[in-house]
């Protein structure tokens, strides 16, 4: 005989009174473990059951539903493994965008879903954190990260061209700070075998430190962990630390300075994330990342930015702006195929770094095919009321 | 009540003709607070308006059988009760929607071999807010082969606005008739007396007094959710 199980308030709640993710991920789980996974084939039979199992939380049920409608389940099954936090977001931000649910009950329906497929602890997904540091394994890393729920910070792009024109801060961090001066250290040393070596050890630490401190949180999609510091390898003395590359405001495109790390999340090409630094009229340097889902007509979709102001680089997670869910809108030029993705920064979630509102535009960068990351250019201006105004800069993807 | 069913009656033509009314209650999960709680309610209180549907025509044996189905099928009233001894059980809530087991439950219920002697069309009410959780349409399937279940005077009752109509009215079989809909606690107690007593009526009444007698009920189900009442549940 089922249990029914009434809604308790906790934590996990989202803001709309939904009832716990891990007490509905615990339904859903069981519905799984008693069914199967053919349940999810029949709508008709999952909706009786979810309705079954549990009675009072109509509201729950048809969030469940939404998700379901648009193949959440179905997409977070396809993951290996717990789903990425990646994942979460862009499912969160396709779900947000066709059905206009608000985003946090988005994310705690694709929360419970993510909980109950993949039979971890809501808000186990791994972090950008860990994927940030398992990218660091590689012989080329050259990123740090800002905190666990947040995507790495590009301060240093060690492959920029060496005629990219380079700016100085006005505020260098101090030396012994672990973030920007060991991400300067690190792009240089990489070349060293031996450092290399010492480098996938620690990323390996860090990623194991993030999954725990990210499973041991009750909701990893909204309370980000400390920011675990990068362990440091034992061997060579950091290097000075070199100076921050912002977007150039010049005119002409060959000037603009190169950001490397765009990527389409999940191998997913509708998908984009890419990172730049601005400086604004205050002289204020500020890292922006954008995260970009296109819906399947691909002329609208949704996407958030996260930004911080690069002196806070130190301060882990809690200086980090985030915006909630942002409409995305595309211009496609059938002619030449040039597609011009827009996206503006109207609000924010939290804004402890004071990150300026800003216009985003991202295009091709060669008019014969459709931007891909690698080789794509983008321009910022700032927000001055209800219109995008004088320009703040433009780079180059790769 | 005696009923003179002998077998010499029998062979004369002259007995009794007997008129199975059987409730079927969807006790699924869904149905847990006041949609059970209403249900039993509208039941108990229907009971005096079953007996007098009976009453109208004494020449018939009316016969009450319950069956309610969760996460299994039982009939909770099994041997088929006089309508004047009949006695409402508060039936409770819990488990998932079985409706394809009770619909082969009715099939084996209602044959000749366990129906024996003069029979009315059956009445079948389903009672349910849900949507099935196992394989309805094969269960439904093999009902409708059975002998007294394809000739059986179907009526459903959907409670609450999102009840899976479509398979409803696949057991009600009959395109003009819908299910009654009931959005409330007031509306359902109000369905069920009209179920419990009407298609009852239809049933036993005399050859020749209504070319289809499903057609009149169609129209007084029709009547029925013209007031659809409060949108609750």
């Amino acid at each position: 005989m089922v249990k029914p199980t009434k809604a308790s308030k906790s934590a996990e709640t989202s803001n709309a009174g939904t009832m716990p993710v891990s007490e509905i991920a615990g339904i859903l789980g069981r519905i799984l473990q008693r069914h199967g996974m053919a349940v999810l084939e029949d709508r008709r039979r999952t909706l009786g059951l979810l309705r079954d199992h549990a009675p009072s939380e109509t509201r729950a049920v048809r969030l469940l539903m939404s998700a379901y409608d648009m193949d959440v389940p179905k997409h977070l099954a396809a993951e290996s493994g717990a789903p990425s936090q990646f994942k979460i977001e862009q499912e969160v931000n396709s779900l947000v965008a066709d059905t206009g649910l608000q985003a946090d009950l988005a994310r705690w329906a694709v929360n419970a879903w993510s909980a109950a497929l993949s039979g971890a602890p809501p808000g186990s997904a791994v972090s950008p954190t860990v994927v940030a540091a398992a990218a660091a394994a590689a012989p080329s890393a050259d990123s740090l990260t800002w905190g666990d729920d947040a995507p790495a910070v590009q301060v240093v792009p060690t492959a920029a061209p060496p005629t990219a024109p380079t700016v100085a801060p006005s505020y260098a961090p101090p030396p012994s700070s672990a973030a920007p001066t060991g991400a300067a250290g690190v792009a240089a040393m990489a070349q060293k075998p031996m450092f290399r070596f010492a480098l996938i050890g620690a990323a390996i630490i860090v990623a194991v430190v993030g999954l725990k401190s990210y499973m041991d949180t009750p909701d990893g999609s909204t309370k980000p962990a400390s920011p675990a510091a990068p362990a440091q390898p034992a061997a060579p003395a950091q290097p000075a630390a070199p100076p921050v590359i912002v977007a150039s405001t010049s005119e002409d495109a060959n000037q603009w300075p190169e950001f490397t790390g765009a990527a389409h999340p999940n191998n997913n090409p509708n998908s984009w994330q890419f990172q730049f630094n601005l400086r604004f009229a205050d002289a204020r340097v500020m890292t922006y990342n954008v995260f970009v889902a296109m819906n399947a007509n691909g002329r609208a979709g949704s996407g958030s930015v996260r930004a911080l102001d690069i002196r806070h680089l130190n301060d882990g997670a809690d200086m980090v702006s985030s915006t909630p869910s942002l409409p995305v809108s595309r211009e496609i030029e059938s002619s030449s195929k040039v597609y011009i993705t827009h996206i503006t920064t109207t609000s924010w979630d939290k804004n402890p770094s004071r990150a300026p509102n800003v216009c985003i535009v991202f295009s091709s960068g060669n008019q014969l095919r459709p931007f891909t990351p690698d080789k794509g250019v983008f321009c910022a201006s700032e927000l001055q009321g209800n219109a995008c105004g004088e320009r703040v800069g433009c780079g180059r993807l790769q | 009540m005696v009923t003179p069913n002998g077998p010499e009656l029998a062979a004369a033509g002259l007995t009794r003709r007997q008129l199975h009314f059987v409730l079927a209650v969807d006790c699924s999960g869904s149905m847990m607070g006041d949609k059970i709680a209403s249900l039993n309610y509208a039941v108990r209180s229907a009971i005096p308006a079953m007996r007098a549907a009976a009453a109208d025509n004494p020449e018939n044996d009316v016969l009450v059988r319950v069956l309610r189905f969760a996460d299994d099928v039982q009939w909770t009233v099994e041997a088929p009760v006089p309508v004047d001894q009949f006695e409402w059980s508060d039936l409770t809530a819990g488990g998932e929607t079985n409706m394809g087991a009770a619909f082969a439950a009715l099939a084996q219920a209602l044959t000749p071999e366990k129906m024996p002697g003069r029979q009315l069309p059956p009445v079948l009410v389903m009672l349910s807010d849900g949507l099935p959780t196992d394989d309805a349409e094969a269960g439904l399937a093999a009902f409708m082969k059975s002998e007294f279940g394809a000739k059986a005077i179907r009526i459903a009752v959907a409670i609450g606005s999102d009840a899976d109509k479509t398979l409803l009215q696949s057991f009600i079989g009959h395109l003009d008739m819908k299910p009654l809909q009931a959005n409330s606690a007031e509306t359902l107690v109000n369905r069920i007396k009209w179920a419990a007593s009407v298609p009852m009526k239809a049933a036993s009444a005399p050859v020749g007094a209504s070319a289809d007698p499903v057609q009149n009920l169609a129209q007084g189900v029709a009547s029925e959710n013209e007031n659809g009442g409060e949108l609750v549940w």
